[in-house]
This record gives structure tokens, sequence and C-alpha cells, in this order.
């Protein structure tokens, strides 16, 4: 069963999922219904080392460069409005074609130009983020954006990090405000 | 607390946790030319109404089965937990603009909207959502939602809305909508076939108010006649701070407003049918007019209702219902009182009394003619030293006595 997330909690899954290989990182929510700006919701992916930074822009997988130089991490698009069915947008991770020094990938989701838009999670219809182990189909976990996270633009959803040869997934669900960029600065991109 | 658009907050959850709670409308300001309108949609975990009866609006006050009540000045609603019909999940508060974008308005012209979650028993605010409303070209806003989760009953303050007004917000709940306010009248329409279900019937989203003095409005008689009408007078009972519990001791700062009416029927009787001297009718003998009680402690936020029965319209000839000031010094502008007349598949009618005269006692408000078997409403809004006068003023020859309440 998947772990449902609240705010700040941090969950070891090795139970859960100790022989991750494919994982499935889902970003979902509902299009606007009400007139005004689209949600624009947006899912990255930070591949960082042992330090918690990037080694170079490469490293950030987002709607502008969907793939990461090493083919481990597919980014399957940008959705601008959050239209259809099921995951609107979705991060691919094959584990082990992961180089050696990524220690930890970290993966984000936040509100494109919320400041301008005036937007937050909680304006938001069901948006969620979840974390589904690509092999068996099965969800790991999901942070459900619009409950515990209400007013936040920013959203660091999970880490999936090196646990001697395995890998482990810790929930993070910690909220900030000034969207990408602060994600980008925060693991040294300078934007 | 203040929750800003996006934010919830745990109704359940507060100490005590309140059975029912009351949400309590206000804009900035105060007096606006806008007309607004609170409507509140109850919606099954689809998201959407079960039926039209969820949609609790001007022409449907309450949630059948009960739970949700909206007050007859039409800026709250109270909503009872455990009185929900099983399988309610959501309650979508909304305020609209009637006619909005026809008359070219919308809530940029107000500078706030706020919203108030209390405790119905206590009265204690538990959250409040000011919105600022400048730049808003909507003329449909939701304000927020009431929603179950896990258990718990939540409140999300929202702040979005819809231009194209009430019609677009009904439909996106899943009401159907026959006619659209906002758009000019269509050339009239095919008769509609008799509906086997009447809940298949789409919901009359019309609403008229007779502005001026003199206008009137024809209600057409539609195959077995007319169900019940509710005429309700409600005005502004002061708030506590100007009522409050010495104000009521002394008589000050509230207006106490009686609702009454002469009727004449087909064969020629005439009487009245008001609180004084407990006239107060019945439904089912003649007059076919009831009035249903008289609040005098001002306890009722609906104000008093004046109920014709319909089937028995053909017996009537006409009625002209009337406001009394019974104690206090007349001050109709302080009462900012609304007549609305509702009667099943019609249009809801509203009468606004305007143009005051604080030196008169009563006020003549609407009269109800029988044409030809229909019902033709005429603003009137006139105001009389009496019952004497008022009644030589439309010739219903009554001998008057002084009367009191009992």
């Amino acid at each position: 069963m998947a772990i449902s997330l609240n705010k700040g909690e941090r969950l070891s899954l090795s139970k859960e999922a100790p022989h991750l290989k494919k994982v499935l990182v889902g970003l979902g929510w509902d299009a606007r219904a009400t007139d005004g700006a689209d949600f624009d919701l947006d899912a990255s992916a930070f591949l960082l080392g042992i330090d918690g930074k990037v080694r170079s822009e490469a490293d950030f997988i987002f709607y502008n460069q969907l793939k990461s130089s090493c083919g481990s991490v597919q980014h399957t698009g940008d959705n601008r409005t959050g239209a259809g069915e099921g995951d609107d947008e979705a991060l691919m991770v094959d584990l082990s074609r992961v180089p050696a020094e990524v220690q930890k990938i970290a993966f984000t989701v936040t509100i494109h130009e919320a400041d301008a838009r005036r937007q937050n999670f909680g304006q938001v219809g069901n948006a969620y983020i979840r974390l589904v182990n690509a092999e068996t189909n099965t969800e790991v976990a999901r942070y459900d954006l619009a409950e515990d996270a209400s007013t936040e633009t920013a959203m660091i959803f999970g880490e999936l990090y090196r646990h001697g040869s395995d890998w482990k997934f810790s929930a993070v669900g910690q909220g900030y405000a000034g969207g990408l960029a602060a994600m980008c600065r925060q693991y040294g991109i300078n934007i | 607390m203040d929750l800003q658009a996006g934010q919830n907050i745990s109704i359940s959850r507060h100490s005590p946790a309140p059975a029912a709670i009351t949400v309590a409308l206000a804009w900035e300001p105060a007096t606006t030319a806008l007309t607004l309108d609170a409507n509140a949609f109850a919606l099954a975990a689809s998201g959407k109404v079960r039926g039209d009866a969820d949609f609790i609006f001007y022409n449907q006050p309450t949630l059948p089965g009960g739970g949700i009540q909206r007050a007859g000045d039409g800026r709250s609603f109270t909503i009872t937990f455990a009185a929900l019909p099983a399988g309610i999940e959501h309650i979508v508060i909304a305020l609209t603009i009637d006619q909005g974008q026809r008359r070219g308005q919308s809530f940029g012209q107000l500078t706030q909207v706020r919203t108030e979650i209390r405790d119905a028993q206590t009265q204690a605010v538990l959250a409040a959502f000011p919105l600022a409303t400048r730049m808003m070209a909507e003329t449909a806003l939701i304000i927020g939602e009431l929603y179950l989760r896990n258990g718990e009953w939540k409140f999300r303050a929202v702040g979005q809305g819809f231009v194209g007004g009430l019609a677009p917000l009904a439909r996106q709940y899943g009401v159907e909508v026959a006619d659209d306010p906002d758009v000019a009248a269509p050339a009239a329409p095919p008769a509609a076939p008799p509906s086997a279900a009447p809940s298949a019937k789409p919901l009359r989203l019309e609403k008229i108010t007779l502005e001026k003095k003199g206008s009137s409005i024809s209600l057409e008689k539609k195959g077995a006649g007319f169900d019940e009408l509710v005429i309700n007078l409600n005005w502004n009972q002061g708030s506590a701070k100007s009522g409050g519990f010495f104000g009521r001791l002394t008589g000050s700062g509230r207006v106490d407003l009686d609702l009454g009416c002469l009727f004449k029927l087909r064969d020629g009787r005439a009487g009245a049918v008001q609180a004084l001297g407990d006239s107060f009718g019945s439904l089912q003998q003649p007059p076919y007019i009831q009035l249903m009680g008289d609040d005098r402690s001002g306890a009722s936020a609906e104000g008093e209702f004046l109920r014709i029965n319909g089937r028995e319209w053909a017996h009537i000839d006409r009625i002209v219902v009337f406001a009394l000031i019974y104690q206090g010094a007349p001050n109709w502008a302080e009462t900012d009182a609304v007549v609305t007349l509702r009667t099943p598949h019609q249009p809801t009618l509203e009468i606004r009394l305007d143009s005051h005269r604080n030196d008169q006692r009563m006020c003549a408000l609407a009269m109800l003619e029988n044409q030809s078997g229909n019902i033709r409403v005429t603003k009137l809004v006139e105001y009389f030293a009496d019952h004497r006068v008022l009644d030589q003023a439309y010739g219903f020859g009554l001998r008057w006595v002084a009367g009191s309440k009992g």
C-alpha cells in the first residue's frame, strides 16, 4: 500500500521497495475549470553528488532538458495545463544507469510563474506527486499537494539515494517559496 | 485566523468541534449597485451534484434531506454536518452577481469579499477569508469549499470564479441550467413535452427584480395550476452591536416589521390576514392565505412569511401585500427590506423597499391580481399612515377598528 505523506514527513522505504530498479515519478493535477491563468505544474529532477550539488547543468532534468546526458533519467515532456487523465508529467529513472558519482536524485514540483499568477498548490485541483516502482507498477508513496502544503509554490517531493548497493527513497515533503529558480540555486545551479 | 486563497483548515479538529457552522459573506463597499447572490452546491465524491436539488440558491433555499439552509437575507448558510444526506462530501459556497455580465459589472467593483466560518451555536469565528477583489473580471466567485477528508470536515479558501457568471458555475458542478440570466432571453421556447421525472427538468436560474413602481409581471398558470406561493419579507434586523441585549430591552436600534395582506375573493368577501387581531388566515379554508406566525423576537433570520394556496387561486380576486412598522419610529431605509415571491417552476420575484417615507407606518408592497387564472404581480411600494388610508387607496372597502397584537 502506498504511503501517503504529510508535510515534513520523511520515510525510508527500504522495506517497501528494497530492490528498486526502475522508478516512475508521476505528477498530476486537474486542468483549471475556472477562468484565469492555467495552472502549469512542472516536475523536475536533480542528479546530485556527495556534496548535495549538481555536477553541471546537465544534471538538471526539466521541461527544457528532457534527458540526462547519461540517459538514466527521462522526462516525458511538459504538460502546461494538467489536461488529460492520470499522470500529467512523469520522470522515468533507470537506476542501473545512474553514474556512480551521483549519490542522490531529488524530485521537485514547482508552479510555473506562481508569483506572477498569484497561484499556490492549494488552488490547484487534485494536485499530487507519486513514486511508482515501474517494474511492479505499484505506487510506493504519494504526496497530495493541495492538503498539507497548500500555500506553497515549490516542493521537494523526495529523494532517491544510494544505500550500499541498493537505492532507497526518502519522502521529504518540504515546501518552499520562490519556485524553480530557488530550487536550482539550492542544488548549485546559477540562474 | 485569516486564510489565503488555497489554504485549508480543519473544522472537525477545532475544539470544541462544531456540530453546525455558519458561512457568512460580507463585502466592501457594503452599499453597491451589484445585486449579489450566495449559492451553495452539495456535491458527491465525484465533485458533481446528485441532482439539481443539490443546488441551493434563491429559488431553492434548503437542501432536501437537510443539512444546508440558506438564510433569508441570502448572505449566509448554516451547515449541520450530522444532518447532511449520506454521500455529500463537498459543499461549495459561491457568490454571484445577478446579470453581472449583461450589466457590465464584475467583482472588480468591490474591494473585498470577506467570508467568516462561525460556530453556528456560539457564533465564534473559526476562520475568516478576506479576498481582495479589485481587478477581478469574474461575475461568479467560488468562495470556498467544505469537504470531507479522512472523516473530518475541512474548509478550503478558493477565490476563483467565472467571468460568465452563475450559468458556467452551475454547469461546473453538474447542474443542468435551463436559462442563463446573463444572456438575453431567447425567443419563446417550444412547449416542453410533459416530463415523467420532474427532477429531469432543467433548473430555472431566473430571478426577476421588479425595479420600478408600477412594473408588473404575470405568472402564467401551467397545467394543474399553481402550487404553494410563498411571500417572504426579510429585513435587516440589526447586528449585535446596534441591537444587543440593552438595545432589545430599550427597544431602540431595531425595527420590527409585520407582514400582512388585504384580500378580496371572487365571491366578494374581503378581509385582512395579519398578526393584528390574530387574523392569521387559513390555507385550506377561505381566504386560502396564511400568515406563518409573528416573530417579534427577531430570532428568525428568515423574516416573515405569507403562504397562499395556489391550487385555490381561482377563488382569489386580488391581494395587496403590506408591511407595517408596529412599534418604534418608522425608519424604512434602515430596514433594507426585501420581498420575495416564490412558487415552484416559476422565476423568483424580488421587490426591494425603496423610495422610503419615514413619516408613514405602512407600506403597500405588491398587488397580486387574478387575471384569467394567471397571477399578475405589480410592485407598489406606496406608503400610508394606516390601514384605513391604504384600504381606501386600493378600494377593498373594509371597516377598520383599532386592534392590537395578542
